[in-house]
């Protein structure tokens, strides 16, 4: 009866429901407009892959003839590409092969072959007598880790259980000088060490750097030229400064999907870095060669700046902010990059940005230091649901408020919120068509300096081993830890001795989330400073076009030992830089001196060049002629040594 | 029983089914949209303040009889303030009632002052005590609308009855330029018109070409009678004048804007209120005796920048600003509150540059105003404002102490009058800066010193106004440097300053960045040391705290050897509380210059044998004064004139 009669009043009061239940769906349809829920995405990436190889250049390296396996572990990592990342930087024109097309033609009038630890192990027996016979020729080989196969080269045996790199002992054997004396053994050590006996230091015995109380890298003639023999992972040490060294398998943190790019600085001493270690390291090496012969190179900047100045606002919110510094530094006759979100910049703050000649990146929105950047979906205007944009989408959005003729490139990830795997960004980045990033660089408060052990940009490889192609542009200074006395700190050493792209991350909100004086006080007064400095005021863009054009310049050279002649032959290309109007060419840049006797001549296409117009670079190793465009040929004599005086 | 036919009586469940779902959504809409509630500000009574530090000076003023009179602005009696005048312009003076006026302070005065609330109608034996002070012993008394026997024996007729002036005609004594700024003064009080002068007096100040304030001879002292509420002018000048029941006239919720007297007033590059009281004491007062004061700055300035910023964004990052100003050896007040975000550890920084954290009170009812949801549960459907005893207590929760300075936020300002002074005061507050005059910078307000605030019983309440002279982003006025510039040739203002930490945060504007910048050599070269309200108030204080007591000696012999010369010698002893402190007295007395200034040993061990001692000339408001330099303690000084 009682349940009767509940049926009876349940179906009275259906319309009732009916209406409730309207009213309910209602609501929550409001709600689900009020707060569309966002699904999230996962940005496409793709694999790293070999460059093309160039057959130009002094410097030849052996390249491995296969990708690595997948690395689980750093230790695993082929770090082969970071010999090219090192050329690339130091010479900038270089020859690279793969070791199976190693013959003598290849070799022929190279002044230096590069063979890399993967490459030295599994190195044929012919490949040995051929770099053999280059060596006896007058040819100088770099051997990292090389096994007994390279005894016959080396002269020592390398037998024994391997150990860890653990720090630089003793660098008697480089007799350097000044701050390479004083910061090469803080240089931080990464992967292994193959045993070898002790020996004495260079000049009485071989060893130039002595790591753990044996040889590091040690030096020997054979024939009429020497070999370098390195006993550490030289190129993996850089690999770990400059890309980062994951702690738990190819991981930074344990059980988590993101990990701050802070979190892949290879040492705590790092994070407040005045020093370029990277750079320190290379030049330990690369000074070394010119020991032998004058070996020149491509100057690391237009004509003969002693570095560059860049400033970058990466601005994930209001671009306002962003347009006021770019105004700032169009009023100082300067440029900067404003990395803004695809979803906060229109086209008319793209005119205004380019009023001040400021040029536009793209800050990668992850969703964790603001809400993600979404497409809404459902019926025409009410947002119900939205999905999170891809790194993809977020750049074709973008992209679409740009002039064609200013493809957007430049990337930054927000806050630097990386994901938690050695190379996974990277490649996002990659595959969504970006050929710059500038994500890595002090985050917090009292991080400053060369967290990734240099300024100067590299390729980050992944984790077969493999460059991808992409740009690292590494940042030194950010927010409320730039200040007039760091960046004049940064250039006088740059000028005196580094020689860096001095890059500030200045956040276009900086002045609400990180105020300070002494941040407007450095914006007012950086870029006169960087000129008075001699440092190339530019933006990203210019930089990297210039260092592309650099790297597509040729050079070889010969040298005359009885004349005391290094002929050198260049084809210089440039690119178009909106900081340099007349464009930005590489200067060329040789050691200063031979045999301690200066420079006598030097002559361009035949003309003689007046010496009072060649720049000496800070550490005083090398002086740079300003060339220009287009095909040349340089001549450069050294001053003969004095005759022995008679009594 | 079939299910589909109705059951007999749907309705008493159809109710509480609908109630069901519309308490729901009236839950749902109301926690959205809360109901408010009213809140109540504290209120705080008035303080009746009676001082008795040593002083030359005896303000006398009856509260019971202010208190009695009318209810409105211009019947209101505002005697207390006289307390204002000669407290910012002596620093301690002697403040008296009818009851507390003994024979002791009456034979110690060199200077008595009955304001309107006594000198209607003093007592004859008053009157003949006072009389024959000022023929034996050279009194100076001013009476101001005075009654009775005062008015008969001294005063002009008042036949004309009470007239609204147009504007000052006339001021005895005070060098120009100053004299014509004077003359420019917007007078926002009635005086009392007679039909003639009073017969041998010496005209001081005139309305509309009428004599308000002049004197009489009496024997060796002199009479002056005022025949204008001088407390109503001052008040209107400084405290800003509300309509004839105290209620801010305004659009829209009243802003401290609204409270300016006059349209004269905004962008004055003159201190009105300043240059009148200045004149009262300086001109009207010390012109028949000598009468020193204390330099109302820190030793060797000029005057003083009060920097002020507020912030309600910036939280932390609010105190770059603080951290760069301590580079500069300068201090400032940040008006702030908790919500803005700001933390303990860095309130801490703020107070280790010995910087001041004030609060930035989000008045209720005004739209800055931040409610706090409330209810049952997590069920909160009502909401009221935040009280200003919460946000105190929210901001001394991360300050360790509690601020003792107030901004109201967006510079709003209550209904009526004096409600927020007094709900301040209620929570010891004792300095508010919220007065500004909007984007316009200059003396709005008549004055950039501190001034006590009056409730609209006519009464004090214990709490300052530090008026802001040159708001933040100020579009109109004069600029910062006119203002220090005419400051240091003699206006020696108190320049309160406000600029927003969060200035910057949306668009770094160098050129503001500089203008703030320059703030800081401005100061320099003026002599304007920049420093947090608190630090000036309490400089104030101590300077009030301290005592100051002459005797002017005329046709004394100089020690300068020479037999035949004399002159006169002010004989000044000040007990100064603090260090910096310095003496200002008049340059000139009856034509003679000062030509020494000795200073007598007074502690034991020191060397009894007066000492020269080095002086600072310069014109203040017009005056031609000296300045001297005080140690802390007591200190004899014998400034001798030729």
């Amino acid at each position: 009866m009682a349940r009767s009669n509940l049926k009876s009043l349940l179906w009275g009061l259906r319309y009732d429901f009916v209406l409730v239940a309207l009213l309910l769906v209602g609501w929550w349809i409001y709600d689900a407009i009020d707060e569309p829920t966002v699904r999230p995405t996962r940005s496409e990436t793709m694999e790293g892959s070999r460059p093309p190889d160039r057959t130009e250049g002094d410097v030849l390296v052996l390249l491995p003839d296969t990708p690595a396996a997948e690395a689980l572990n750093f230790d695993e990592i082929d770090c082969s590409y970071g010999w090219f990342n090192s050329l690339w930087a130091y010479y900038g024109s270089f020859a690279s092969t793969l070791t199976r097309d190693l013959s003598p033609e290849i070799l022929a009038g190279r002044t230096v072959v590069v063979v890399p630890s993967r490459v030295a192990q599994s190195m044929s027996n012919a490949g040995v007598r051929a770099l053999t016979d280059f060596v006896r020729d007058g040819g100088q080989l770099i051997l990292e880790q090389p096994g007994e196969q390279w005894a016959g080269l080396t002269e020592l045996s390398t037998t024994g259980k391997m150990g860890r790199a653990q720090r630089i002992t003793s660098i008697e054997g480089l007799a350097v000088h000044g701050p390479m004396r004083e910061h090469l053994p803080n240089v931080p050590l990464t992967g292994t060490l193959m045993p070898s006996p002790p020996l004495e230091h260079y000049p009485d015995g071989p060893v130039l750097i002595e790591i753990d109380g044996q040889p590091g890298l040690t030096t020997s003639s054979h024939g009429a030229g020497r070999v370098y023999s390195l006993y550490f992972e030289f190129a993996c040490t850089l690999v770990a400064m400059q890309q980062g060294l994951p702690r738990d398998g190819m991981t930074f943190k344990p059980s988590s999907e993101t990990a701050n790019v802070v979190e892949r600085v290879r040492d705590e001493k790092l994070l407040e870095a005045r020093v370029p270690y990277v750079d320190i390291l290379r030049q330990a090496l690369f000074h070394k060669l010119t020991d032998h012969r004058p070996i020149p190179r491509f100057w690391t900047y237009p004509s003969a700046y002693a570095g560059a100045f860049i400033v970058q606002h990466p601005t994930p919110d209001a671009v306002r902010p962003a347009l006021g510094w770019a105004y700032a530094a169009h009023q100082r006759s300067a440029a900067s990059t404003l990395l803004v979100a695809s979803d906060r910049f229109s086209r008319t703050q793209r005119a205004l940005a380019a009023e001040s000649n400021a040029e536009v990146g793209l800050l990668w929105v992850r969703g964790i230091e603001r809400a993600p950047v979404v497409d809404s979906s459902g019926l025409p205007g009410i947002g119900a649901s939205s999905s999170e944009l891809s790194l993809s989408a977020q750049f074709t959005r973008l992209n679409l408020t740009l002039p064609d003729d200013e493809p957007l490139r430049i990337a930054h990830v927000e806050r630097g919120h990386f994901a938690n795997d050695w190379s996974e960004t990277f490649e996002a980045l990659a595959a969504a068509r970006l050929r710059v990033d500038t994500s890595l660089g002090p985050q917090g408060e009292g991080e400053f300096g060369y967290l990734f052990g240099s300024a100067y940009p590299f390729y980050p490889i992944d984790d077969r081993g493999l460059p991808l192609p992409l740009l690292e542009l590494p940042f030194v200074l950010s927010g409320a830890g730039v200040s007039m006395s760091r960046l004049e700190d940064f250039f006088v050493n740059s000028k005196a001795y580094f020689h860096q792209p001095i890059v500030v991350s200045i956040p276009g909100n900086a002045m609400r989330t990180e105020p300070s004086a002494d941040l407007l006080l450095a914006y007012r007064d950086g870029f006169d400073k960087a000129r008075s400095h001699s440092h190339w005021t530019t933006t990203v863009g210019d930089f990297i076009d210039f260092v592309a054009a650099r790297r597509r310049s040729v050079m070889t050279s010969r040298w005359d030992a009885e004349d005391r002649v290094l002929s050198i032959s260049i084809n210089v290309l440039g690119a178009r830089a909106r900081s340099l109007p007349d464009g930005a060419f590489p200067g060329v840049a040789i050691p200063r001196t031979w045999n301690g006797q200066e420079i006598e001549e030097v002559e361009m296409n035949g003309e003689s060049v007046k010496l009072g117009e060649l720049v000496t670079t800070g550490t005083s190793f090398e002086r740079i002629i300003s060339v220009g465009p287009g095909r040349k040929t340089v001549q450069v004599t050294y001053a003969a040594e004095p005759e022995p005086t008679t009594p | 029983m079939d299910s589909r036919r109705p059951h007999r009586n749907l309705l008493p469940y159809r109710i509480t089914l609908w109630f069901a779902v519309l308490t729901y959504f009236a839950t749902l809409f109301l926690m959205a949209s809360p109901l408010s509630v009213e809140n109540e500000l504290p209120t705080e009574g008035p303080v009746e303040l009676e001082r008795e530090r040593g002083s030359d000076v005896v303000v006398v003023l009856d509260y019971a009889r202010i208190k009695e009179s009318e209810s409105t602005f211009p019947g209101r009696d505002f005697s207390a303030a006289w307390i204002n005048v000669f407290e910012q312009e002596l620093g301690p003076a002697t403040v008296a009632t009818p009851r507390s006026l003994s024979e002791k302070l009456l034979d110690s005065a060199r200077f008595l002052v009955l304001t309107s609330s006594v000198s209607q109608s003093v007592p004859d034996v008053l009157f003949e005590r006072l009389r024959s002070r000022m023929l034996e012993d050279g009194l100076v008394v001013l009476a101001e609308r005075p009654g009775g026997l005062i008015r008969e024996r001294y005063g002009a007729d008042g036949d004309v009855g009470v007239q609204r002036p147009s504007g000052v005609t006339y001021a005895r004594g005070i060098a120009e330029p100053f004299h014509r700024e004077l003359l420019a003064m917007p007078v926002a009080t009635e005086y009392l018109g007679s039909s003639a002068p009073r017969s041998k007096a010496e005209t001081l100040f005139s309305l509309d070409g009428a004599p308000v304030i002049y004197s009489v001879a009496v024997g060796k002292g002199r009479m002056i009678i005022a025949d204008m509420d001088i407390g109503e002018q001052i008040v209107s000048l400084q405290q800003g004048r509300p309509d004839d029941g105290f209620t801010v006239a305004s659009q829209g919720p009243p802003r401290t804007p609204d409270l300016i007297s006059s349209a004269q007033m905004n962008g004055a590059d003159v201190p009105y209120a300043d240059l009148f009281e200045r004149f009262l004491v300086h001109g009207v007062l010390g012109r028949y005796d000598a009468l020193p004061t204390f330099w109302p700055y820190p030793a060797g300035a000029d005057g003083v920048i009060v920097a002020t910023h507020a912030d309600i964004e910036l939280g932390d990052g609010a105190t770059w600003m603080q951290r760069f100003e301590a580079g500069h050896e300068a201090t400032s007040t940040l008006f702030t509150s908790r919500s803005s975000g700001l933390r303990s550890s860095e309130a801490a920084v703020v107070h280790r540059l010995g910087s001041e954290l004030g609060l930035l009170w989000h008045l209720q009812d005004s739209p800055h105003e931040v409610l706090d949801a409330f209810g049952l549960f997590d069920i909160e459907p009502f909401a009221r404002p935040r009280s200003l005893e919460d946000q105190l207590e929210n901001l001394a929760e991360i300050t360790a102490t509690r601020p003792r300075s107030a901004r109201i936020s967006g510079h709003y300002w209550t209904p009526e009058w004096a409600a927020a002074f007094s709900a301040l005061a209620s929570q010891r507050i004792y300095i508010d800066s919220s007065y500004t005059s909007g984007a316009t910078s200059g003396y709005a307000f008549g004055t950039g010193f501190p001034f006590l605030a009056l409730d609209s019983t006519g009464l004090p309440l214990s709490i300052r106004e530090f008026p802001v002279v040159v708001p933040d982003r100020a579009e109109k006025g004069p600029s910062l440097e006119d203002l220090l510039t005419r400051s240091s040739e003699g206006h020696h203002q108190a320049i309160g300053t406000d600029v927003a930490p969060a200035a910057f945060a949306d668009h770094p504007d160098f050129e503001a960045f500089e203008a703030w910048r320059s703030i800081f050599e401005l100061a320099e070269q003026h002599r304007h040391p920049i420093m947090s309200a608190r630090r000036f108030d309490t400089f104030l204080r101590e300077r009030r705290a301290s005592s100051l007591r002459s005797e002017l000696t005329r046709n004394v012999a100089l020690p300068d050897g020479s037999e035949d010369s004399r002159g006169a010698m002010l004989r000044v002893t000040a007990d100064a509380a603090r260090n910096g402190l310095e003496l200002m007295v008049p340059a000139r007395i009856d034509g003679l210059a000062i030509s020494l200034v000795l200073r007598r040993g007074t502690r034991a061990g020191e060397d009894h044998a007066p000492r020269k001692v080095e002086r600072r000339d310069g014109i203040y408001a017009g005056f031609e004064v000296s300045r001297i330099g005080l140690d802390v303690g007591f200190n004899t000084l014998d400034v001798y004139y030729r």
